[in-house]
């Protein structure tokens, strides 16, 4: 698959080696392209099944919080924290009615010093 | 089946285009009552966006008020833009001029901030009038999500406690009105004062 890619394309595939070397059960690749500074950067982001859900599924009660308590928790406010999950700073689902909510997961990520 | 009383009235609501039974009324004043707090998120950024709409980019802008330090470099301050509870828009440009940026700061001592820096640029550009626009659509964009999602809060009430009550209808129109409050800043308790006087004294017999 990376042989189709053209050579002069900036490739960060070191998210993707983990999932793949582990055999996850179900691997899925998303290509995304960005203008920067006049150089195209190809992120390759590989999601495992866990990561598939938060972006098309359904988020149980259990594995998630409301947009306005996430905002809460991490000293935000609710515009803003909408204004992180359009710029895809914030990964969100969707709960059994249809609102956003935020896996805890992704709180205690955004949380927690990079 | 839904049964129809022959004294029922309809009502008409502000922001719908169409008029609701006595109880799909209910439903809906319901409905909108669950996500009256919410709506309190919204307001202010959208009242930032009415002042903002009204300002003339072309202009020179006054003296900067401030200096902000991203990764990027420093930035000087000539406007705040919006002002949610807990972070700001900021108008900048680059302290040795040239290049303008919207930059989003958050309030330093929280998690978030902490954890991934007190600013974010949000856009750049060296035409100010055009990363205003830009800007401009973005914050729209922001509120129409919020207003999405408040529906999406307020159905659930509609369909549980008013089952038999046309709750399709009644999302329909909890969504028209959620996005006129999102659109002319008028607040969810202004419509829902509305709706008590019609119910007063426009009903319109079937």
């Amino acid at each position: 698959m990376l042989a189709l890619l053209p050579s002069a394309l900036h490739l960060d595939f070191f998210a993707a080696a983990k999932p793949l070397l582990l055999g996850t059960a179900r691997v899925e690749v998303t290509l995304i392209l960005s203008l920067d500074k006049w150089k195209f950067r190809v992120i390759w982001f590989i999601m495992d099944s866990q990561q598939d859900a938060i972006l098309t599924g359904r988020l149980s009660e259990a594995d998630s919080v409301s947009v306005p308590k996430a905002a809460r928790a991490l000293g935000l406010d609710v515009y803003t924290l909408y204004t992180l999950i359009q710029r895809d700073r914030v990964r969100a689902g969707l709960s059994p009615t249809g609102e956003f909510v935020i896996p805890k997961s992704e709180v205690e990520r955004l949380a927690k010093k990079e | 089946m839904l049964k129809r009383n022959d004294s029922q009235q309809m009502h008409t609501v502000s922001g719908v285009q169409f008029r609701l039974t006595d109880r799909e009324l209910a439903s809906f004043n319901a409905a909108l009552e669950s996500i009256q707090g919410d709506f309190l998120e919204v307001e202010p950024a959208r009242k930032d966006l009415n002042r903002l709409e009204q300002v003339h980019w072309d202009r020179p802008p006054r003296e900067a008020f401030a200096t902000v330090t991203t990764p990027e470099g420093e930035w000087k301050a000539y406007g705040q833009l919006l002002k949610p509870w807990r972070s700001e828009g900021l108008l900048c440009q680059r302290a040795n001029g040239g290049e303008w940026a919207v930059i989003q700061r958050f309030q330093p001592h929280s998690p978030y901030a902490q954890a991934h820096g007190e600013t974010d640029i949000l856009l750049k550009g060296n035409d100010r009038g055009e990363l205003m626009d830009e800007y401009m659509a973005q914050v729209r964009h922001t509120l129409r999500l919020m207003a999405r999602n408040l529906v999406a809060k307020a159905q659930t009430v509609a369909w549980e406690q008013f089952p038999d009550d046309n709750p399709a209808k009644v999302v329909r129109a909890l969504s028209q009105r959620c996005a006129l409050a999102v659109e002319n800043s008028e607040s969810l308790k202004q419509a829902q004062v509305e709706q008590q006087s019609l119910r007063q004294s426009r009903g319109i017999p079937i």
